[in-house]
């Protein structure tokens, strides 16, 4: 099938989701032990969408991410040890510990970057879009722009504009919906006139599809398509990932408010069980076991040098300064 | 309760200031809370200021006609009355307090009141940078706000020559840049910039003034070379250090002939020349004042001899023998005056001439004098060649510039004004 | 030189600008095809073609935070949002995001975009078209905040603007569009973060920016036949905020009235009398005063608007105070 990911493709995608579930578990014994900073937003059982959306792109291609960026970050080729080392808040973070781990960014990789303020990456894309696409018709590339965005952030206005500014300008820029049905503890159905998103794409007669989010070869094929699209300058496209968040909103979340059986029946569909099915015919379970334990062990190695590594000091920014004030 | 009256937003919110229209109550009178004690009226409309509290009104601020801003305190109510009326602020030890209160804080508390005395911060620095106690002084700002004008006003009033430490507290400027070339005062031996205090309020507000300090007078000690070229040198530094590459010159006594001497250099241009009694014109001078001014040590001993300044003794303030005194004392100047005299003038005599420089000066040149001095000899205008313009001054001392004020800035803006036509 | 009207001039730097670097672009409402409401960009997109001067839809928000990012991947845009009232809904993007990023991401990016936008009152143009919003961008750390007074300064700031690495939020004023000055020829470029001296005076320092130079010049007039000599500072750039020139002046004058069209309290005035404190409280020979709109909306009729709005009469009145 078209854009469907090879098996080395389908390898790689399962050692990423196995190390954001691990980056997952250790953040949350880390912030059990104090050793973090503020709410960390996990994304167990989403990580399908960050790991899938993002196989195919370059590293010119520029993806805006959320607050729960952990996958997308991954996804995107940062390195692991620049990404647990910021989020513990040290020098050799991602950002030398100013950033913290929502807002995680790593220009070389062209994630710019994690974005906090709900709905704020949806428009940020669209300006990438429209920089990339007169670079494009300069020097001939094929540079695209992708916003992972919420079903929260999908009710945003700035979400109407930008699909609308991006459909006008036929802009290189592909939106990923991760759709996991809850905005902080509100269900969608509670936020949204209608449960599937993508029809509103029709509104600005822009493509879209609907795909389960929890397969990621299903994500893979989808927003592969979508990439094309893009790169052959014939505008942008929403894709409509279906998935559920596994864990509360952050870590300051008490919960209560999702149902159990509802957990239960995400729970049999873990994304990354399911990933691993669809290899078991055409990789031995040993060698799949080994991906598995070496990407636990990256992880937990980034955790153990992280938090040797030292802690910033604070510097007046130097660099490029526009924050001084003459004279002051 | 604070007592305060103030001027709060209930005149009207947009209202940037009022103006007092009436009081309601005079100083001592008992008044109530609830009790309209002032009016005022803004733009709009006049609007009552009751009293907060219970008591006597002990204090106006804000005399009927003044213009004050919101916040502003127009008056205080008290238990009693302070003991001495608060506008007649009494002068304690006014003009020239001791040394230690020159440190004094900001905030000057006096009276049973428990006043705190409204002074801006310039006049505050201006005040204890010439050692005047605030608490001495009358504000003529909004809500009697003491001013950096009432601090010149001060010094003006009380110390016109050697004043205390260095009044010129903004040493070497003033103002305005409609000319590129500043009007350089020079002032004459045991004086300091000071004494030009009473001079620079009659002279043309457009023109950059710079007050010259000659060296071992006001706060400087060091004296390189006690000649006239070494002090001329020193002068001729300050001015360039000001960046003017042009000049008009005024000078009184040794400073006259500081200015004569300069106005050959080269480095600055000078436009015009304005001597008040100036030195090295004659031989003669009075070595007894010199004498006794240097050997004074109390105010007793030195107020003789300072009365032979002026042509009416009444002119000179009090207190002006303490401050040369207090002068010579806090900076050490006596020894380096004893020293110029010693050099320029030993035994009753003038050992320096200028009447060359002022033959070689083509520009405008006035010499001034008051016929009873008694320091230099009027005659020695006598001495004086045919292009130099002589003024004779009518019952004037040797200090025509503190005697007879608008006179002499007169005569300076003539000679000024005609070299910018030259 | 050249006699120039301010938008003339706005537009001879936007053309300049676009004509030396392919990467600028501009982008707003009805700046393309019909030049813009107020003909600052007018021709320019018959010049440069629609690619690089787009007309946009009525969507604020998102324009600006497409500008931030635009910026951050390597084009220069110029983002026209057509009265200042609509700068809330700029004020997402540049709070919470184009203030963050270079600092927060370590200074892996920079943000090479202009937002120009006009603000002021006495046009009749009613409370959501007549505000100057100076105070809310100007408090916004790493955004720099420009406010021209003359067709000159406009040129030359404007061209500056552009070539900063950084945000630059371009402070407008509808009644100066039509002003005219002397504009110096080809390359004129004026320091971002410079203020200048309008008029030399001795007396009071008048600091102002924007329109309201003008009317501290007028003030300055009247104070003038009083014999009171009044100098005029205009700032040019409001942030970075050059305390230089300020307190030079103030060393000089010692007295201090500052002027900001914007509202009274929390508003730009505040800062320069804060800034003032900070910086020379020992030459002041008076507190500082404050001449700003007054703490309403902004009404329509005539009366009511000048009222509330500060002039050269209000100005004047302000020094007097300064100097009593």
């Amino acid at each position: 099938m078209k854009n469907s990911p090879t098996v080395e493709e389908q390898l790689e995608m399962l050692r990423r989701m196995v190390a954001v579930r691990h980056l997952e578990e250790r953040l949350g014994e880390l912030h059990k032990a104090g050793k973090t900073r503020g709410p960390i937003h996990r994304c167990d059982g989403q990580e399908a969408i960050g790991i899938g959306a993002t196989a195919m792109l370059d590293d010119e291609d520029l993806l805006t991410s959320t607050h729960r960026g952990h996958a997308h970050y991954v996804g995107k080729g940062v390195g692991m040890h620049p990404i647990v080392a910021e989020i513990l808040g040290r020098a050799t973070g991602a950002c030398a510990g100013r950033a913290g781990h929502m807002l995680i960014a790593d220009m070389q990789k062209g994630l710019l970057g994690g974005n906090a303020i709900v709905g704020g990456g949806i428009p940020a894309a669209t300006g990438f879009a429209v920089s990339l696409q007169m670079k494009n018709r300069a020097d001939g590339g094929q540079r695209v722009a992708m916003c992972i965005f919420g079903d929260g952030a999908a009710q945003t206005g700035i979400c109407h504009e930008s699909m609308n500014i991006a459909a006008l300008w036929k802009l290189p820029v592909v939106f990923v919906l991760e759709h996991n049905q809850y905005g902080l503890t509100a269900h969608h159905s509670t936020q949204s006139s209608v449960p599937d998103l993508s029809i509103r794409a029709a509104g600005y007669g822009m493509p879209s599809e609907i795909v389960d989010g929890n397969d990621v070869i299903a994500v893979h094929r989808a927003v592969g398509a979508a990439v094309e699209r893009a790169r052959r300058g014939e505008g942008p496209s929403l894709v409509e990932a279906k998935t559920y968040r596994m864990v509360g909103f952050s870590t300051s979340d008490v919960g209560g408010y999702q149902k159990d059986e509802d957990l239960a029946i995400w729970r049999e569909r873990d994304p990354i069980v399911l990933a691993r099915a669809m290899l078991a015919d055409s990789i031995p379970a040993g060698r799949l076991d080994e991906i598995v334990a070496e990407a636990r062990a990256e992880v937990d190695a980034a955790v153990e040098q992280a938090l040797n590594d030292p802690l910033p000091t604070f510097t007046d920014h130097a660099p490029s300064a526009p924050y001084t004030i003459a004279g002051a | 309760m604070s007592g305060e009256i103030t001027l709060a937003g209930g005149a009207g919110e947009y209202m940037e200031s009022a103006t007092v229209v009436s009081w309601s109550a005079k100083l001592g009178d008992p008044v109530k809370a609830g009790e309209v004690v002032v009016v005022v009226e803004t733009a709009k409309a006049a609007t009552e200021i009751e009293a907060e509290r219970d008591g006597i009104l002990a204090e106006i601020l804000a005399p009927e006609g003044a213009e004050v801003g919101i916040g502003a305190v127009l008056g205080r109510i008290a238990d009693s009355l302070p003991a001495s009326a608060p506008q007649a602020v009494t002068m304690v030890e006014a003009a020239f307090p001791a040394p230690a209160t020159l440190e004094m804080p900001a905030i000057v508390v006096s009276g049973e009141v428990g006043r705190r005395i409204s002074i801006s911060p310039l006049a505050r620095r201006l005040a204890r940078q010439a050692g005047l106690d605030p608490a001495g002084l009358t504000g003529s700002g909004p809500g009697g706000r003491i001013k950096s004008r009432d601090v010149e006003r001060a010094l003006r009033e009380r110390a016109p020559v050697p004043a205390v430490a260095s009044a010129a507290a903004r040493p070497l400027s003033s103002a305005s840049t409609d000319s590129a070339a500043p009007l350089v005062l020079i002032h004459g031996f045991g004086a300091n910039a000071a004494a030009w205090n009473t001079l620079r309020p009659h002279l043309d507000g457009g023109r950059q003034v710079l007050t010259a300090e000659l060296p071992g007078h006001g706060r400087t000690a060091a004296l390189s070379k006690p000649s006239l070229d070494g002090l001329a040198e020193t002068v001729l530094a300050q001015i360039e250090e000001s960046g003017a590459t042009e000049c008009d010159l005024v000078g009184h006594s040794l400073g006259g002939a500081v200015a004569a001497v300069l106005s050959g250099n080269l480095s600055v241009r000078v436009r015009s020349l304005t001597l008040i009694a100036p030195a090295g014109l004659g031989p003669e001078i009075d070595g007894a004042f010199l004498a006794g001014f240097l050997a004074a040590r109390t105010p007793e001993g030195l107020q003789p001899w300072l009365d032979r300044l002026v042509g009416d003794a009444a002119t000179l303030p009090r207190g002006y023998a303490q401050a040369v005194l207090r002068e010579r004392e806090r900076f050490g100047v006596g020894a380096a005056q004893a020293d110029v005299a010693q050099t320029l003038f030993p035994d009753s005599t003038q050992t320096i001439r200028i009447a060359g420089d002022l033959e070689r000066f083509s520009g405008p040149l006035k010499v001034l004098w008051g016929r009873s001095d008694r320091i230099i000899p009027q005659a020695h205008q006598n001495e004086l060649p045919g292009h130099v313009a002589c003024h004779s001054l009518e019952g004037v001392g040797h200090m025509p510039h503190v005697e007879a004020g608008a006179l002499v800035a007169r005569l300076v803006m003539q000679c000024v004004r005609s070299a910018a036509v030259a | 030189m050249a006699m120039m009207r301010y938008a003339e001039a706005l537009r001879a730097a936007l053309r300049e600008e676009m004509q030396r670097d392919p990467s600028v672009w501009l982008m707003g409402e009805d700046i393309a095809v019909y030049g813009g409401v107020f003909k600052v960009s007018k021709d320019l997109m018959e010049e440069f073609g629609p690619e690089r001067v787009r007309d946009t839809p009525i969507s604020e928000q998102t324009l600006t935070a497409m500008a931030v990012t635009a910026a951050m991947a390597g084009t220069r845009p110029v983002l026209e949002i057509m009265y200042a009232d609509f700068l809330p809904l700029s004020v997402d993007a540049l709070m919470n995001q184009a203030s963050i990023y270079n600092y927060i991401w370590n200074g892996q990016v920079t943000m090479p975009f202009v937002l120009r936008t006009q603000g002021g009152g006495g046009a009749g143009a009613g409370a959501q078209h007549s505000k100057s919003l100076d105070a809310l961008v100007a408090h916004i750390p790493g955004i720099k905040v420009v406010a021209p007074a003359t067709a000159a300064d406009a040129k030359g700031l404007l061209k500056a603007a552009i070539r900063d690495d950084h945000p630059v939020v371009f402070l407008e004023h509808k009644l100066l569009y039509n002003t005219r000055d002397e504009v110096p020829d080809g390359d004129h470029l004026v320091e971002i973060g410079k203020a200048r001296i309008a008029r030399a005076g001795t007396d009071v320092s008048i600091i102002a920016s924007s329109k309201m130079v003008i009317d501290a010049l007028k003030a300055a007039d009247e104070l003038a036949k009083e014999g009171v000599s009044a100098e005029v500072v205009d700032l040019r750039t409001l942030r970075p905020l050059d305390r230089d020139t300020i307190r030079a002046s103030i060393a000089k004058t010692h007295h201090a009235v500052v002027v900001n069209e914007g509202w009274r309290f929390c508003g730009y005035a505040a800062e320069l009398s804060a800034t003032i404190m900070e910086c020379c409280f020992d030459e002041l020979d008076a507190p500082v005063e404050r001449v700003a709109t007054h703490d309403i909306p902004i009404p329509y009729s005539e009366p009511l608007e000048s009222t509330v709005l500060p002039d050269a009469a209000k100005i004047a009145a302000a020094a007097r105070r300064a100097l009593a």
